[in-house]
C-alpha cells in the first residue's frame, strides 16, 4: 500500500497511507491532510486515487506544487518521488511496486470493459512472477547531437538530432538516417549511395561516429557535434 | 488487379525476460500477417502466443476471403479455442492466454482484428495514425477522462487487458475494413514497443526509414530495448506498393515460392 511521508525541516511530520478515496492537501481544516503554514494555500493540492494510480494535481495554489524539483499542475506518482510544498517535503513511498515489480506483466481481467476498481487492485495484489528490476522509459538517457554543413554555399546550417531517428539525404541521390542511442549517435544507409564517413563509404547497418566525424549524405558534408 | 507487399519483422526478447512470449505469423502470399503476445498465470505464455499466431495464420490462410471480418472473427475464436485445447491436455497451462492482431491485406482494402493491446499503426504521407483501440483498464480510464495519454503510458496498470485470446472471459475480437493506398506503411505490434516509444519517435523513425523496411524493424527493436527493453518486443512492416499488371505465369510462380510463414525466431 502507498503512502505520504511528510517532513518538515528534516522532521517528520506524519505518515499516511493512500486508501479509496482521494486525499486533500491544504492550510484549510478540512483538508484532509493538513499542512499548517500561512505560505500554503487552503486547498493546495490533491492526490487522486484512479486503479493502482495515484495522481497529484495542484489545485491552483498560490505558491505551486513541485515534485522533485519541477513544478506540476499533474503528475502520476512514482516510487520515491518527492513532492515539495513550501517547507514541506512529501515523499511518496510504494513498496509494492519496489518489493514485487507488480504490474510489470501482462495481465487479464475477465469482466466486461468497465472494471470495478477493487478488482483491479485485488488483481495487482497476486503474487507477481516477474523479477523486480524493470527499467523504466523515464529513465532512458539518449546522447544528443547536431550535424552542421561543413562546406559549400550552405555552410553553417544546422539540423538538431531532435527525434530518436532523423531522415536525411533525397531519394534518388541517397537517403541517410541518424540514430540517437545511449551509447552515441549512429549513421545508416537507408538507399542510394552509402554515405561517407571521414570519406569513407560505411557498411550495411548502423554505425557508430564521433564528435567532430565529417558525414556525407547525398553530396552535401556535415559536421558531428555532441551534447 | 494485384499489389505488392513489401514485408519485414522482427521479435526480440529484450533485455529483462528471459523467454521470448511473443510469436509472429506471416504468410506474404495470402496478404496475412499475425503477431501475439502470450501472457500465463502460472507457465505457457510462449505456447499460448505460438497456438493463438499458428492457428490465426492457417485459418485466414486457407480462408476463401469472401466475407473477411466474418472469416477474422472466426479465426480469432478458432484460435481461443485450440488455446483451450492445449489447457485441457495440460492442467499447468490453466489461465494462459494471448493478445493479437492480425491484418489481412488484399486488393484495395485491408481487414484487420485485435484483441487485447496488441497494435496496428498506419504511416500515410508521414502521418501516424493508431488504427486499433487497446482492449485495457487504461484505455477504459483515458476514455473516460480520468488519466492523460502519456499518464497510460506510465501508469500501474497499464499491462491489464480486458480482452484476450483462451481467456475465460471476453475473447472476441473488434473488427474493421480500411482502404489502403500506394505507399501506406503499417506497422503491427506488441506492447514492448507502443509502452516505451513514444508515437512521436515511432512516426519519425518510420518516416525516415520508410525505404528500407529491414532497417527498420531492426531499429524500433533497439529503440525499444535502448528504453529498457523491459518486455519482448515484435513488430511487423508493411508497405503498399504500386498495383501491378497481370503477371505471366512463370512470375506467378516467383511469387508463391516467396509465400513464407514462420513462428517466433528472429526475422527471416
Amino acid at each position: 500500500m502507498a503512502k505520504l511521508v511528510v517532513s518538515r525541516d528534516g522532521h517528520l511530520v506524519e505518515s499516511r497511507f493512500i486508501g479509496e478515496a482521494r486525499i486533500i492537501i491544504g492550510r484549510a481544516e478540512s483538508a484532509d491532510l493538513r499542512l499548517d503554514d500561512a505560505t500554503v494555500s487552503k486547498q493546495h493540492a490533491a492526490v487522486e486515487v484512479v486503479g493502482n494510480d495515484h495522481i497529484l494535481r495542484d489545485l491552483g495554489s498560490a505558491n505551486g506544487t513541485l515534485v522533485n524539483g519541477q513544478r506540476v499542475e499533474r503528475h502520476l506518482l512514482q516510487h520515491g518521488d518527492v513532492v515539495a510544498i513550501r517547507d514541506y517535503e512529501i515523499r511518496y513511498v510504494d513498496h509494492k511496486s519496489v518489493v514485487s515489480g507488480a504490474g510489470d506483466r501482462t495481465m487479464v481481467f475477465q469482466t466486461t470493459d468497465a472494471i470495478p476498481e477493487s478488482v483491479a487492485r485485488a488483481a495487482l495484489d497476486l503474487p507477481a512472477p516477474a523479477p523486480a528490476t524493470v527499467a523504466r522509459a523515464a529513465s532512458v538517457s539518449l546522447q544528443a547531437g547536431s550535424l552542421r554543413i561543413a562546406f559549400g554555399p550552405r555552410e553553417g546550417k544546422k539540423t538538431a538530432l531532435e527525434h530518436t531517428v532523423t531522415g536525411m539525404g533525397a531519394a534518388g541521390r541517397g537517403r541517410a538516417a541518424m540514430l540517437r542511442r545511449p551509447s552515441g549517435i549512429f549513421v545508416a544507409r537507408v538507399d542510394g549511395p552509402a554515405p561517407k564517413v571521414n570519406d569513407k563509404p560505411i557498411g550495411e547497418g548502423w554505425q557508430a561516429l564521433a564528435e567532430g566525424d565529417i558525414v556525407e549524405i547525398a553530396g552535401e558534408r556535415y559536421l558531428l557535434r555532441l551534447g | 488487379m494485384s499489389i505488392r507487399l513489401d514485408v519485414a519483422s522482427r521479435t526480440d526478447t529484450g533485455l529483462v525476460r528471459k523467454v521470448n512470449e511473443d510469436a509472429i505469423g506471416i504468410d506474404a502470399g495470402a496478404g496475412v500477417m499475425v503477431i501475439a503476445d502470450g501472457m500465463a498465470k502460472l507457465q505457457g505464455a510462449e505456447v499460448a502466443s505460438r497456438v493463438a499466431a499458428r492457428t490465426i495464420l492457417q485459418k485466414l490462410s486457407g480462408a476463401a476471403g469472401a466475407r473477411r471480418l466474418d472469416e477474422l472473427r472466426a479465426a480469432f475464436d478458432a484460435a481461443s479455442q485450440a488455446i483451450g485445447e492445449r489447457v485441457a491436455r495440460e492442467p499447468t497451462y490453466e489461465g494462459m492466454g494471448a493478445t493479437a492482431v492480425a491484418a489481412w491485406f488484399s486488393g484495395p482494402k485491408l481487414a484487420v482484428a485485435h484483441v487485447g493491446d496488441a497494435r496496428l499503426y498506419r504511416l500515410r504521407k508521414g502521418e501516424l495514425k493508431r488504427m486499433t483501440v487497446d482492449h485495457s483498464f487504461v484505455q477504459t480510464q483515458l476514455a473516460q477522462g480520468r488519466v492523460t495519454e502519456e499518464e497510460t503510458r506510465q501508469s500501474r496498470s497499464r499491462h491489464l487487458v480486458t480482452r484476450a485470446l483462451g481467456s475465460s472471459g471476453r475473447t472476441t475480437p473488434d473488427v474493421a475494413e480500411h482502404p489502403v493506398e500506394p505507399g501506406d506503411l503499417y506497422l503491427l505490434c506488441t506492447d514492448g514497443l507502443h509502452e516505451l516509444v513514444e508515437e512521436t519517435d515511432l512516426a519519425a523513425a518510420l518516416a525516415a526509414l520508410d525505404a528500407n523496411l529491414e532497417l527498420a524493424a531492426e531499429t524500433l527493436v533497439t529503440m525499444a530495448n535502448d528504453r529498457g527493453g523491459a518486455d519482448n518486443v515484435s513488430v511487423i512492416l508493411v508497405r503498399i506498393g504500386e498495383p501491378e499488371a497481370e503477371l505471366p505465369a512463370a512470375v506467378e510462380t516467383g511469387l508463391l515460392a516467396r509465400l513464407r510463414a514462420f513462428f517466433g525466431g528472429k526475422g527471416h
